[in-house]
């Protein structure tokens, strides 16, 4: 089944610049794939797109309607004078879901990111990585069948963002949801995926599949990981040995 | 210290003030010594008072209608460009021509029937704009990721203005406050000033009638309330301010 679809789907800025050309592609049910690309060849336009928040100026999406997507932005974007517990639940509220619905999916977010301590903390009380669990809570109380991220862990050092890695793969097994992830990052992209599409000036360059034998043990060191990395690397037109 | 040392400074020059004018005999229609001035505010209480009441409910008025009108005014411009370019070369023009010079025109429009009202509206166009483009400039500075965030929940527009739009403003609403609350007192005093003799019986009116009688005195009594008023505002805000922000804003946030 089918969660998102782009047919020939373009995309131009009022200012004339044109962002994407002529993207097809598919998103499978329950799958995750990382957009893989160097800043500015419109991975975030295409996630934009996905979301509904830009129309294509040529060609089609289809998809879901927007209360299915929850988006993650590429920073936590929450609202300063709102509690933890207040952000998380504020897209709930806007829908109108009742009371007691609103609590048990706060919880439940709380719990999948692991921040249950911190219900009442404002944001500037945490780090950035929590900061960054939160806006994740924020989008999955929604319980959202799909999950778009918007170089989520960019701004993360090394450690944190590891650490997000494997929370994300987990709360991915556990909700069946549809990810779609931007990145800059080979190795994050390697590591998470199942496939990446690898993006040059608006246009999908390659889609690759990635071996997801050792799965089980630490996939950082698993050699499948590693020729991913080379190859995703290779598509974006590095040397080896050289990026 | 930091209450303490302003304080025994002022005193130390009312002290000043008292002395040197005993010393070199100035007479007490020029400067008044502080003692006088206390026993003027003391004579007068009830007219003084009086007075202030009538300036208080002038300034509050134009503050208020002010804020009103400014965060109104606000969102429109935000929400409809076209409104915005219609209206903003109007709406400087009526911060930059002299208020002084169109005082005169209100109170002969408005000031017949109803003077207070005058007053009012002369120191709401003194107070207006401050308010109008801190709020516009803090409504124009929000995270467009915020606005997105918005849209994918599906806000409509009265949800978007106060879950996101009000209180990511309200910084800029309440620096803009601060000025215009200022702008209303002196806009009361002036609007007074022209509205002249018998039309208001304000402080800044009980200024220039002391002045014609020479009771220098009372003057500086009237102008010390006006001062006073003036300051109360300024903490007023300041201390709304606090209440408001200090929870969650970095400009209180301790270095």
């Amino acid at each position: 089944m089918t969660a998102l679809a782009l047919n020939a789907a373009s995309l131009q800025y009022d200012n004339g610049f044109t962002a994407l050309r002529d993207i097809t592609a598919e998103f499978m049910r329950g799958s995750f794939t990382a957009l893989v690309g160097p800043s500015g060849c419109g991975k975030s336009s295409l996630l934009r797109l996905l979301a509904g928040l830009e129309p294509p100026s040529t060609g089609s999406v289809s998809g879901l309607a927007q209360s299915d997507i929850g988006f993650v932005f590429q920073e936590p974007t929450l609202l300063a004078w709102r509690s933890v517990a207040d952000n998380i639940t504020l897209p709930l509220k806007i829908e109108g879901h009742s009371q007691n619905e609103i609590a048990a999916r706060l919880a439940e977010a709380l719990q999948l990111v692991g921040l249950a301590d911190f219900a009442d903390a404002l944001p500037r009380q945490l780090s950035g990585g929590m900061k960054m669990r939160v806006s994740l809570a924020r989008a999955l109380a929604k319980r959202p069948p799909v999950l778009l991220m918007d170089e989520p862990f960019a701004a993360l050092d090394e450690l944190t963002r590891f650490r997000l890695d494997d929370d994300l793969r987990a709360i991915w097994q556990q909700q069946n949801c549809t990810i779609v992830f931007v990145t800059h990052s080979v190795t994050e992209a390697a590591y998470l995926a199942e496939r990446a599409l690898v993006m040059q000036d608006g246009q999908l360059k390659s889609a690759i599949a990635i071996d997801q034998t050792g799965r089980a043990d630490n996939f950082r060191s698993a050699p499948n990981y590693m020729a991913a990395c080379a190859e995703l690397s290779k598509a974006l037109g590095h040397e080896a040995g050289t990026g | 210290m930091r209450y303490l040392t302003p304080v025994l400074l002022g005193m130390a020059l009312l002290a000043l003030w008292e002395i040197w004018v005993s010393a070199a005999s100035i007479p007490v229609f020029i400067l008044p010594p502080p003692s006088a001035i206390g026993a003027a505010l003391v004579d007068n209480f009830a007219s003084l008072m009086a007075a202030l009441w009538v300036t208080v409910k002038v300034t509050a008025a134009a503050f208020f209608w002010a804020a009103v009108s400014a965060i109104g005014l606000a969102i429109i411009f935000t929400r409809a460009r076209l409104i915005e370019m219609a209206l903003y070369p109007y709406v400087v023009t009526l911060q930059v021509t002299p208020v002084v010079a169109i005082a005169p025109l209100i109170l002969i429009w408005v000031g017949f029937d109803n003077v207070s009202r005058a007053l009012v509206i002369i120191a709401w166009i003194v107070a207006f704009f401050p308010m109008l483009t801190n709020t516009v400039q803090g409504l124009r500075s929000i995270d467009p990721q915020l606005h997105d965030l918005m849209r994918l929940s599906g806000a409509n527009w009265w949800q978007r203005l106060c879950y996101l739009e009000m209180p990511a403003a309200l910084p800029s609403i309440l620096t803009g406050a601060k000025i215009s609350g200022g702008l209303a007192l002196i806009g009361a005093v002036v609007a007074e000033f022209v509205a002249g003799s018998g039309a208001s019986t304000g402080l800044a009116w009980r200024i220039i009638e002391a002045g014609n009688r020479l009771e220098i005195a009372t003057m500086f009594a009237s102008l010390a309330l006006l001062s006073a008023l003036g300051i109360v505002l300024f903490y007023l805000l300041s201390f709304c301010e606090w209440l408001l922000l200090h929870r969650w804003h970095e400009s209180f946030r301790r270095g």
